[in-house]
């Protein structure tokens, strides 16, 4: 079976497996190899979060061609508030952390800082634009 | 790709991470295999239970002490995963701890 691909198309592909599946994969790793040896808790705890957010603040960029959609942006970041809030309360499994919030803040805004590095890289674009 | 498609695809990315993220978690808090993790060899009369320490949320050590306290009657010590493997420490005899 031989699948064509354009090279747009093969750049998002790229671009999804850099920016979406490989932190996925590395945040699932962290969590294996706990079990294994010992890390910083800092790392067991914050990054494989982090890199949950960074793929989800990224596979919507991604969905959206790389231009910052605010509304989607926002939405994401009432997202991860409730999130972390319905684990205070109890009502997802879970501890909410204000700190867990935070960090899903960093990782969101990097996704967002390296937006346009991306884009360009993967792309050969600029996206300056924003998408509302 | 079209609008409509791009603010669906944006809310069915946001549900499935959703979705993973509480299905990650564990749904129980306790296990039906408890006793297999225990040493057949350990008493706990005779023994110094060790418990790794909380360290990142103080909160949440604070109440499994005061739960060791109120449900553990014999001997234990909070001590960092560091030192529960050290197999030269203070804690490394076995038949103490």
């Amino acid at each position: 079976m031989q699948i064509n691909l354009s090279e747009k198309e093969l750049s998002k592909w790229k671009d999804i497996g850099c920016n979406m599946i490989l932190p996925l994969f590395i945040g699932t790793a962290v969590y294996a190899m706990k079990k294994i040896i010992s890390l910083p808790l800092v790392i067991v705890n914050y990054l494989a979060d982090g890199l949950w957010a960074y793929s989800l603040q990224s596979c919507i960029l991604i969905i959206w061609n790389r231009k910052i959609n605010w509304m989607w942006t926002a939405a994401l970041l009432l997202f991860c508030a409730g999130f972390e809030i319905l684990q205070k309360i109890k009502l997802l499994s879970g501890t909410g952390d204000i700190y867990d919030f935070l960090i899903y803040v960093i990782f969101m805004a990097t996704a967002l800082i390296f937006n346009n590095i991306f884009s360009f890289y993967f792309y050969k674009t600029k996206t300056h634009g924003l998408q509302v | 790709m079209d609008y409509r498609f791009k603010n669906l695809y944006s809310g069915i990315a946001i549900f499935l991470f959703l979705f993973l993220s509480i299905a990650c978690y564990p749904s129980k808090k306790t296990y039906s295999n408890g006793e297999k993790w225990i040493p057949e060899d350990f008493n706990p009369a005779k023994h110094t239970l060790l418990i790794q320490k909380y360290k990142s949320n103080e909160k949440q050590q604070a109440k499994m002490e005061q739960y060791m306290q109120q449900k553990y009657p014999y001997k234990y010590v909070f001590v960092s995963m560091e030192t529960i493997i050290d197999r030269e420490g203070k804690y490394a005899d076995t038949d103490i701890y």
